[in-house]
């Protein structure tokens, strides 16, 4: 299916959606939770809660289908979603105490994982403040484009391309590994 | 660290990815969501209830002497009414549930 007609396709559920459709509804679901879910697995304070943040997108998507502006691909809007969820969860885990906890389990991960390169990364990753996390997860680790990631995050542009360049500078030092730019 | 090596590198260290067709995972979604709009009916049916209740409550003493002189007097004319009324609301919501289309 080409792209083309897969937006067609998108575009007509989202119509069939808005006037109560469920089966339109599961279908967007079905397109798109791959997609929403790899993103959320980034961004979830606790990485079990992931499929739980991600379903609770799609419901609230659902609920504020009328909100969903024409041109706004769909995974934008509930990648929106998600992520302002995220900011929430991450919010309410600091307000809970349980800041100190997860910090020192990251770098007693971190300092452990010098012999393990997926936990170095993956920890370097979790470190990075929220909006960085993002904006490094939707434009360096998948393919959105940087206004696409600007939509998603409700942020100027610019201030995504400097969330990049800033994540990955700081990745790059985690590492232990030079920045090329 | 290159952009591509740094993605190569993000993407490598990931967890496998969710099947790009997770039913279980589309069910749950519309399991909330059922929940969902069962409890914004019940929420509604509440405040109309509540909202009716209360509107009877204040005007019934007033009314109700009317109400019991028109009774005698047009008894079949409102359960007529009543009857086509309360009809036309099953009819209406059948209809919505099936999505059938009258026209």
């Amino acid at each position: 299916m080409g792209i083309g007609t897969a937006i067609e396709n998108e575009a007509q559920w989202i119509h069939q959606a808005r006037e109560g459709s469920d089966s339109a509804f599961s279908r967007l679901v079905a397109e798109h939770q791959q997609a929403v879910r790899i993103f959320v697995r980034r961004l979830a304070t606790v990485p079990d809660d992931a499929n739980d943040l991600a379903q609770e997108a799609f419901v609230t998507a659902w609920a504020n289908l009328h909100k969903l502006r024409d041109g706004v691909r769909f995974r934008t809007f509930v990648c929106g979603i998600a992520y302002r969820k995220a900011l929430n969860d991450r919010r309410r885990f600091n307000r809970s105490g349980s800041r100190e906890t997860e910090w020192f389990g990251l770098q007693e991960q971190f300092r452990v994982s010098t012999v393990d390169s997926k936990l170095t990364v993956q920890a370097a990753l979790a470190n990075l403040p929220l909006d960085q996390r993002a904006a490094v997860s939707l434009c360096i680790a998948a393919d959105y484009s940087h206004a696409e990631a600007a939509e998603i995050l409700g942020l100027p542009l610019g201030t995504i391309k400097s969330h990049i360049l800033k994540g990955r500078a700081k990745l790059n030092a985690l590492l232990g590994v030079p920045d090329d730019n | 660290m290159t952009t591509d090596l740094l993605k190569a590198i993000l993407t490598a260290t990931e967890p496998p990815a969710p099947p790009a067709r997770d039913f279980t995972f589309v069910i749950a979604v519309m399991k909330r969501i059922e929940r969902h709009r069962l409890m914004e009916n019940l929420s509604w049916l509440f405040t109309v209830t509540v909202a009716g209740t209360a509107l009877l409550f204040l005007i019934m003493p007033y009314i109700t002497p009317a109400l019991t002189t028109i009774g005698q007097s047009l008894w079949r004319e409102v359960i007529a009414a009543a009857t086509v009324l309360v009809s036309l609301y099953g009819l209406e919501q059948t209809r919505r549930t099936f999505g059938w289309r009258l026209f």
